[in-house]
C-alpha cells in the first residue's frame, strides 16, 4: 500500500468514525450519558440510505419490480440513468441524508426514553440493550435491507464525484469537510448555554433538578442531537461503500470503539475528539499492514491482538488519565472572589 | 420430556445464575460489570478444554470453571475495580474500564480459540458439546444437573450471606459500607470474596451453557445483554431478584416465544422459525417496559 492510499484510507475512517465520535461527545463527554448503544442510530441512517433511495429513484425513472429480490437488476437500471442526471441524484442524496438525521434522532431519543430520569448506569444498561435490536430487525425482515444477503445502494457518488480513485478521494474531502463542519457546531453547542446545562447535567443532576430545569428534556436533547449525527453518520458510510448489510453493524466496532476513542481524545473537549480518532485510526490501520506478517508469528488472528491491546491501552488511560488525551479545563462564567 | 421444555429451562437456570451473580457485585461495588458475558465464556471454554482438548468427562469441569470464572472476576478487580475506586473514579467510568477489560479479554478468549484450533485441529467456534452429554430417560443429563446446581448455589449462597459471620460482613457493607468499615468490618475483602463468587458463579453457568447450546467467544455480548435485561427485572436490588428475573426473561424468550410463534405462524404467513429469530428482541422489550413502569423491578414490589 503506497503512502496516498494509505492517507485517503485513514481520511475515509476519520471522517466517519470523527461525526460519530462527536455524536458521542455531545452525550457522553457534554451531557454524561453513558451510550453503549451508539450502533442503533448509525444503524437507523444505514436502514434508510439502503432502503429509501432506490425505491424513490424506482418510482422516478418509473423501475417497475421488487426492489429487494431483483435488487442487482434494478440498482443497474437505476445507474444507467443516474450517471445523466446529476441533479436528481444531488436531491436523492440531501434528501436521504437529511431523512437519516430525522430517523437516527428519533431511535437516540426512543432508545433511552424508558431511563431518562432514573440513574445513570440504568440509562447506561437501557442504552446498552436498545443497542442492537434494530440489527436483529434488519438480519431477520428482508424487506428493509435484504436481510442476510443485504442490499445495494444505486450509484449516488459516483455519479456525482467520477469513478475509480478519484472517487474515494473525493469521498473522502467531502465527508472531512462535513466532519469537520459538525466539529464547529459542535465547539458552539459546547460554549453555549445549552452545553452549559448539559455540563450541568453531567456534573450534578440534582443540582439541575433543584434549579428547576428538566432533566429528561435536556437529556432528551442531547440524544436527539446525538442519535441524528450519528444517523448522518451511518448514511454516509452506506453511500460510500455501495451497499448495506445488516450483520456488519456490530457493538464493538459501532459502538464501544467510538466510546474508547472518546475516552482516549478526551471527553467534553473539540480537540479531543479528533485527536483521539486519529489516534486509534492510525494504530488500527498500521496494526493491519503487519497483520499478515504478525499472524504467521502468532498461530491466531492478529484482530485479536487489537482488541487485547486497546483493551489494555483504555485501561491504562483511565488508570493513569482519566481525562484523556486533552483534559478538560472548568472555564467558571464569572471569576471567583477572592 | 418436549425438548423445548428442557432446552428453556436451561436457558433460564443460566440466565438466573449469572444474573444472580451479577446483581452481587452490583449490590457490593455498584458496577453493572459489562465483562460479566466474557467471565461467562470463560466458564464455557473451560469446560470445551477439558471435555474436548483433554478429552474428560464435561461434568467435572464444573468446580474447574467455578475457580477460572472467579479467578477472571478476582483479576478483573484487582486490575481495574480495586485501583479505579481508590482513585474516587466513578461508576460510569468503572464501566468504560470494565468494558475495556472485556474487549481486551474477548481478545485473549479468541485469540486462545484460534491456537487450540491450530494445535489440535479441533473446531473451537459456532460448536455445541450437546452430543457428548448422556441420555436419560430421554432428557440429558443436564437438564438435572442445571437444576440442582441452581438449587444447591440458591441454598448455599443463602447460607453463606445469613449464617456466617463473613456472610454478615457483607450484606452490612451491601447497607453501607462506610458505616461498616468504622464497625472494624474489612470492606475490601468482602470486595474481593464477593468478586470471586460472582465470577465463580458466572464460570459454572458458563459451564452449563456448551452442553445444550452453541457457542463461540463472540457470545459473551449477546448473552450479556439478556443477563443485563434480567438482572433490570429483577430491580438490581436482592440476589434473589436477579434469579427470579433471568427465571423468567430465559423462559419468555425461549418457550414464551416459540409458542407464540406456531400460534401466530398461520396468521400471518410467516415460518414459526423466522418468528422465533426475533427472541433476540425480548431483552430490549423486557427492560423498556420494566423501567417504564416498574424501575424498581421484581423485588420493588416486596418492599412496599
Amino acid at each position: 500500500m503506497d503512502f496516498s492510499t494509505f492517507f485517503i484510507t485513514i481520511l475515509l475512517d476519520l471522517s466517519i468514525y470523527l461525526l460519530i465520535v462527536i455524536s458521542m461527545n455531545l452525550e457522553v463527554g457534554l451531557t454524561g450519558i453513558p451510550n453503549f448503544g451508539r450502533v442503533l442510530a448509525i444503524v437507523g441512517g444505514a436502514f434508510v440510505t439502503g432502503a429509501i433511495p432506490g425505491r424513490i429513484l424506482m418510482l422516478i425513472y418509473n423501475i417497475q419490480g421488487d426492489y429487494i429480490n431483483s435488487n442487482a437488476q434494478i440498482v443497474n437500471l437505476i445507474n444507467a440513468q443516474i450517471f445523466h442526471d446529476k441533479l436528481t441524484s444531488i436531491l436523492v442524496l440531501i434528501m436521504t441524508v437529511l431523512i437519516s438525521a430525522l430517523m437516527g434522532s428519533a431511535l437516540g431519543f426512543m432508545s433511552s426514553y424508558p431511563a431518562l430520569r432514573l440513574r445513570e448506569d440504568y440509562l447506561a444498561i437501557m442504552l446498552l440493550i436498545a443497542g442492537t435490536s434494530l440489527v436483529i430487525i434488519g438480519i431477520n425482515y428482508p424487506a428493509i435491507v435484504g436481510g442476510t444477503l443485504g442490499v445495494q445502494i444505486p450509484a449516488i457518488y459516483p455519479s456525482l464525484l467520477g469513478q475509480g480513485d478519484t472517487l474515494y478521494i473525493n469521498i473522502a474531502i467531502i465527508h472531512s469537510i462535513l466532519a469537520f463542519l459538525f466539529l464547529m457546531i459542535f465547539n458552539l453547542i459546547s460554549n453555549s448555554p445549552m452545553g452549559r446545562i448539559m455540563r450541568a447535567v453531567r456534573e450534578n443532576e440534582n443540582l439541575v433538578v433543584v434549579l428547576g430545569r428538566d432533566l429528561k428534556s435536556i437529556r432528551g436533547k442531547a440524544m436527539a442531537l446525538g442519535g441524528g449525527i450519528a444517523g448522518i453518520a451511518g448514511s454516509l458510510y452506506s453511500f460510500y461503500l455501495g451497499s448495506v448489510f445488516a450483520g456488519g453493524f456490530d457493538n464493538i466496532t459501532w459502538s464501544f470503539y467510538p466510546y474508547l476513542m472518546l475516552i482516549l481524545g478526551g471527553a467534553g473537549t473539540t480537540l479531543g475528539s479528533i485527536l483521539g480518532v486519529l489516534s486509534f485510526i492510525i494504530t488500527f490501520r498500521l496494526l493491519d499492514i503487519y497483520k499478515d506478517i504478525l499472524g504467521g508469528l502468532l498461530h491466531f488472528d492478529p484482530v485479536w491482538l487489537q482488541y487485547m491491546l486497546f483493551g489494555i491501552i483504555i485501561i491504562i488511560i483511565l488508570i493513569y488519565r482519566p481525562s484523556g488525551i486533552i483534559r478538560e479545563r472548568a472555564r467558571p462564567l464569572l471569576k471567583p472572589k477572592d | 420430556m418436549d425438548p423445548l421444555i428442557t432446552n428453556s429451562i436451561i436457558y433460564s437456570i443460566i440466565l438466573g445464575l449469572s444474573s444472580m451473580a451479577l446483581t452481587f457485585t452490583y449490590l457490593t461495588t455498584k458496577v453493572p460489570n459489562l465483562a460479566h458475558g466474557v467471565i461467562l465464556i470463560v466458564g464455557t471454554y473451560t469446560t470445551f478444554t477439558i471435555s474436548m482438548v483433554l478429552k474428560l468427562n464435561p461434568y467435572i469441569s464444573l468446580p474447574i470453571s467455578f475457580l477460572t470464572g472467579g479467578l477472571t472476576s478476582l483479576f478483573q478487580y484487582y486490575l481495574i475495580i480495586y485501583p479505579l475506586s481508590k482513585r474516587g473514579a466513578n461508576i460510569v467510568t468503572q464501566m468504560i474500564a470494565s468494558l475495556a477489560f472485556a474487549i481486551a479479554f474477548l481478545g485473549a478468549l479468541n485469540a486462545y480459540t484460534d491456537y487450540i484450533n491450530y494445535a489440535y485441529l479441533i473446531q473451537s467456534r459456532d460448536i455445541s458439546l450437546a452430543y457428548l452429554d448422556p441420555i436419560i430417560n430421554g432428557t440429558p443429563m443436564i437438564f438435572y444437573v442445571g437444576i440442582v446446581i441452581a438449587i444447591f448455589l440458591t441454598i448455599v449462597l443463602n447460607v453463606f450471606l445469613n449464617r456466617t459471620r463473613i456472610g454478615t460482613a457483607i450484606r452490612a457493607t451491601v447497607e453501607n459500607s462506610s458505616l461498616s468499615e468504622v464497625l472494624g468490618i474489612n470492606t475490601s475483602v468482602v470486595y474481593v470474596i464477593s468478586w470471586f463468587l460472582s465470577g465463580g458463579i458466572a464460570g459454572i453457568a458458563g459451564s452449563l451453557y456448551p452442553l445444550q447450546f452453541v457457542f463461540s467467544p463472540g457470545t459473551s455480548f449477546g448473552i450479556l445483554i439478556s443477563i443485563f435485561a434480567s438482572s433490570i427485572l429483577g430491580g438490581l436490588g436482592s440476589i434473589y431478584g436477579g434469579l427470579i428475573g433471568g427465571v423468567i426473561e430465559g423462559l419468555t424468550e425461549k418457550y414464551l416465544v416459540t409458542q407464540m410463534a406456531n400460534i401466530i405462524s398461520p396468521a400471518i404467513g410467516v415460518d414459526p422459525y423466522v418468528i422465533n429469530q426475533y427472541s433476540g428482541l425480548i431483552p430490549l422489550i423486557i427492560a423498556a417496559l420494566t423501567l417504564i413502569f416498574y424501575p424498581k423491578g421484581i423485588t420493588g414490589i416486596k418492599g412496599e
